[in-house]
């Protein structure tokens, strides 16, 4: 009997050990991706670092990148390169990686090609010309506003009304309105505009809703409008803003 | 004198600047913009209003250094400052910059008094060389006098003299002898008779030759005056060193050598470099004028260097990459001066860069150029004709464009195809039909009037013809005035093709052009033309420019490229165009219906004229 037991419970045993071998293979394999594939979204998450400064030239880009990389007011000519530098925004955060992409109209391709791994976009405006240059700052913003990243991720944009501290500067409130009414007018146009040599699927998107006039509200990513200085290195509540869509 | 100087990075810091009389950074801008990020950095010069420019780069260090001085003074030495100051300043803050690539904003201490004195000494050269005339002696011409063939054995040493006169004896006999038999004798009867007397390796030929140099233009003394890229500017410094930090005992030592020892000396600069290494003072060192390459390519590090593929870029190991590049664009049907002017202007970009491992020469230029290429191709204006448009409804004014070209490019079809486009969004047009000069136009234009007419069904568009041989300008202000009472949207005058060289009917175009003043000029180009294209292109907007009469000329504001079907992937000619006129392509026309008009896609064009 005792013998016979001893055969069978081993036996059991071994099939059971068998079963749960396999079962616990197979856990621990799904496991292990489930590890791995949380750990490349996680890093990919992480990686996502980049934040762009656009704007017109003069705006004021290159002097806020120094600003919030270095704390230093510095003097600047126009940039025909991007700068780059990893800003520490918060103590003991990963620093955030700044991109201050030229504002030339030729050099504005850069923009596109940092578009894929930018987590946010500051485009900063110089408010004393905002209603000279309206136009040109309504297409620009029109183009990051309706890149395919800005669309698909929803990348949050900030609109940095820089030069606050001149006399001649408009409020944000009214450059609001300004870009409102001019982007308006833009989407009709883009939309009528001609196709492409080769239309590798048709990139047209219509910003806002149809049938409405166009209103920041009515994007589907973030868009917040600040006044900022960075003559006063009044430049805070970028920074701020910054380390609030990052962490 | 020199007004202002300034070191920038690409990025766009200012590193350093200092202005010498009442000047703003607006020069310097405008040179950024119009020149530097245009790729017509292959010029040397730059004049803005007052101001001349010149400007040098470090591409190593991505600095730019640019000098701005007024128009009016041609100062010589700019060029030497630019290329002195250039290589102190990476000499000297090259490395800290380098470690603070990470975007930082490098101390630069003691720049100020380093860039005075180097501006002073060469101001300083500059006035010495140039104040006096030059003296009979020092002329080509005092060469061929009796005087100079006396003062010869005079001003070398007397070995070399005898020598000479030996050799002169010798020749002599050899004239007399059979001349082809003392071809070859010399060389066996000179070479005894010379070497003991010079008593050293050197070839007997080679000392003759080195002789004759000195004797021929400038005489020693006056070589070392010119020569900037030693001792001189070392010393200066030196002196100045001196006067400011004599306090210093560190310092003394340097103290102690006077201008006139090393200007005499040209020891004295190893010296310099040799202590290099004391902390806080900086100085110039006869090294730090000298090329780099010497020191790079020499021995064994180099050649470690070359192995992990750690090379720096030189002019003459980009030439053949370049020369390669620019046939590569001649073949793509680039007009030849601009494919030129690019690879140029690129090679400027990329002389001292240093390429990272496991990367080719090639690749990096190849990459640089597509970089180019994007940038000139992509517009610097807004080519949004819709919304100009709806400016000029605002403004309750019809919109107007000139269509202007030389004969057969498809002026006319492209008129009516942009016609066709603005139909569909629900402009009402008006096609002006002021080619009164070929037999046949308005007829055509009338044909495609009625087609578009059947196209769209409630589509406004008209034709406003007076016939032919009347003035175009006439016919087009009718137009336009017609236009404004009826209420169409836009304007688009047909003009007659024209040879760029054909002056008359230029002058006929120029006066259009100015009485009509035109929202857009549109210059209609066939993408099959190639080095043509330049010379069209030029010719038109010098026309427009010098027939106008106005202080504010125009000149052509965009372009169509038509027959762009036709040419597969050698898109040459929209570079050329873009290039000349810094204007874009609005549209291409690619085919024979009224919906073959398109977008230009630059990534496209890069892409067509970088493939092999």
């Amino acid at each position: 009997m005792s013998s016979s037991f001893r055969g069978l419970i081993p036996h059991q045993l071994i099939i059971a050990n068998n079963e749960y071998l396999t079962l616990l293979a197979l856990l621990t394999l799904v496991a292990l991706v489930g590890i791995a594939a949380s750990f490349l979204l996680v890093s990919k998450r992480n990686s996502k670092n980049t934040i762009l400064l656009t704007g017109l030239p003069f705006a004021g880009k290159t002097a806020i990148h120094y600003l919030i990389n270095h704390g230093k007011s510095v003097e600047t000519v126009t940039s025909i390169k991007e700068n780059e530098a990893d800003a520490v925004l918060i103590d003991g955060k990963t620093p955030a990686h700044i991109v201050d992409i030229p504002g030339h109209e030729r050099l504005r391709f850069k923009f596109s090609e940092f578009m894929p791994i930018a987590r946010a976009v500051v485009f900063v405006v110089d408010s004393s010309t905002a209603s000279r240059q309206t136009r040109l700052l309504a297409e620009y913003l029109y183009d990051v506003l309706a890149d395919k990243f800005t669309q698909n991720e929803r990348i949050p944009v900030l609109i940095a009304c820089n030069k606050s501290d001149l006399l001649t500067s408009f409020k944000k409130e009214r450059i609001q309105t300004l870009l409102e009414t001019e982007i308006n007018k833009l989407r009709q146009t883009r939309a009528a505009a001609l196709d492409t040599q080769d239309t590798d699927g048709n990139e047209n998107v219509f910003l806002g809703f149809e049938g409405k006039d166009f209103t920041f509200q009515d994007l589907e990513n973030e868009v917040e409008f600040l006044e900022c200085s960075a003559e006063n290195k009044d430049i805070e509540r970028i920074k701020d803003w910054m380390a609030g869509v990052l962490y | 004198m020199l007004d202002f100087f300034t070191i920038t990075t690409r990025g766009g810091l200012v590193l350093w600047s200092k202005a010498y009389s009442a000047s703003s950074t607006s020069p310097i801008n405008h040179l950024i913009q119009e020149v530097l990020i245009e790729e017509r950095s292959s010029t040397q010069i730059y004049y803005k209003d007052n101001y001349a420019l010149k400007w040098t780069f470090v591409n190593d260090l991505d600095l730019i250094f640019i000098a701005v001085y007024p128009k009016t003074l041609g100062l010589t030495y700019i060029d030497t400052l630019l290329k002195v100051v250039s290589t102190q300043f990476s000499d000297l803050y090259g490395a800290k910059i380098l470690r603070k690539s990470n975007g930082g904003i490098p101390q630069l201490k003691d720049w100020d008094l380093q860039f005075e004195a180097l501006l002073q000494t060469v101001e300083d050269q500059d006035a010495s060389v140039t104040k006096q005339p030059r003296k009979f002696e020092e002329t080509v011409g005092y060469a061929n006098t009796l005087a100079f063939a006396k003062s010869k054995p005079g001003s070398k040493s007397p070995l070399l003299d005898e020598d000479e006169f030996r050799r002169n004896v010798e020749l002599l006999k050899k004239k007399t002898a059979s001349p082809r038999m003392g071809g070859r004798k010399g060389k066996g009867a000179k070479s005894p008779v010379t070497s003991p007397v010079i008593g050293s390796d050197d070839s007997p030929k080679k000392k003759v030759k080195e002789g004759r140099k000195w004797d021929g233009k400038i005489s020693a003394k006056d070589a070392k005056s010119l020569d900037y890229s030693n001792s001189d500017i070392s010393e200066v410094v030196k002196t100045d060193r001196l006067v400011d930090q004599s306090g210093m005992g560190q310092h003394s030592k340097d103290g102690t050598y006077s201008v006139a020892d090393l200007e005499a000396s040209d020891d004295a600069e190893d010296s310099y470099s040799s202590d290099d290494s004391d902390g806080g003072y900086t100085k110039i060192s006869g090294r730090s004028l000298q090329a780099k390459k010497p020191v790079a390519s020499n021995g064994l590090l180099s050649f470690f260097k070359n192995m992990t593929g750690q090379k720096e870029m030189t002019e003459e190991s980009l030439e053949p990459i370049m020369r390669k590049m620019k046939e590569h664009l001649i073949n793509k049907n680039v007009a030849a001066d601009i494919a030129q002017h690019l690879c140029d202007s690129i090679a400027k970009g990329l002389v001292g860069q240093t390429l990272g491992s496991f990367k080719s020469v090639q690749a990096h230029v190849k990459q640089n150029m597509e970089l180019a290429l994007k940038r000139i191709l992509t517009p610097k204006t807004s080519v949004d004709l819709l919304r100009d448009i709806a400016q000029a409804q605002a403004e309750k004014r019809p919109y107007t464009i000139v269509f202007i070209g030389v004969n057969g490019v498809g002026k006319s079809t492209n008129l009516s195809k942009t016609a066709f486009w603005l139909l569909q969004n629900n402009m009402k047009v008006l096609i002006a039909a002021c080619d009164t000069f070929r037999s046949g136009a308005v007829e055509q234009l009338r044909v495609h009037v009625r087609n578009l007419k059947a196209l769209e069904q409630n589509a406004v568009v008209d034709l406003y013809e007076k016939g032919y041989g009347k003035d175009s300008a006439t016919i087009a202000k009718e137009a336009i005035s017609s236009a404004k009472t009826t209420g169409h949207d836009v304007v688009l005058i047909d003009t007659a093709g024209r040879m760029q060289d054909n002056d008359p009917l230029m002058r006929a175009l120029a006066k259009l052009v100015t009485v009509n003043n035109p929202d857009k000029i549109i210059f209609v180009g066939e993408a099959l033309v190639g080095n043509e294209a330049v010379d069209q292109l030029t010719k038109f907007n010098a026309a427009l420019k010098d027939f106008s009469g106005m202080a504010n000329p125009r000149h052509i504001d965009g372009m169509i490229l038509t027959k762009f079907d036709t040419i597969d992937d050698k898109v040459g000619a929209a570079l050329s165009m873009t290039y000349t006129t810094g204007q874009p392509i609005l549209f291409v026309g690619t085919g024979q219906t009224y919906t073959d008009l398109k977008n230009m896609k630059v990534s496209h064009v890069v892409a067509s004229l970088l493939r092999e």
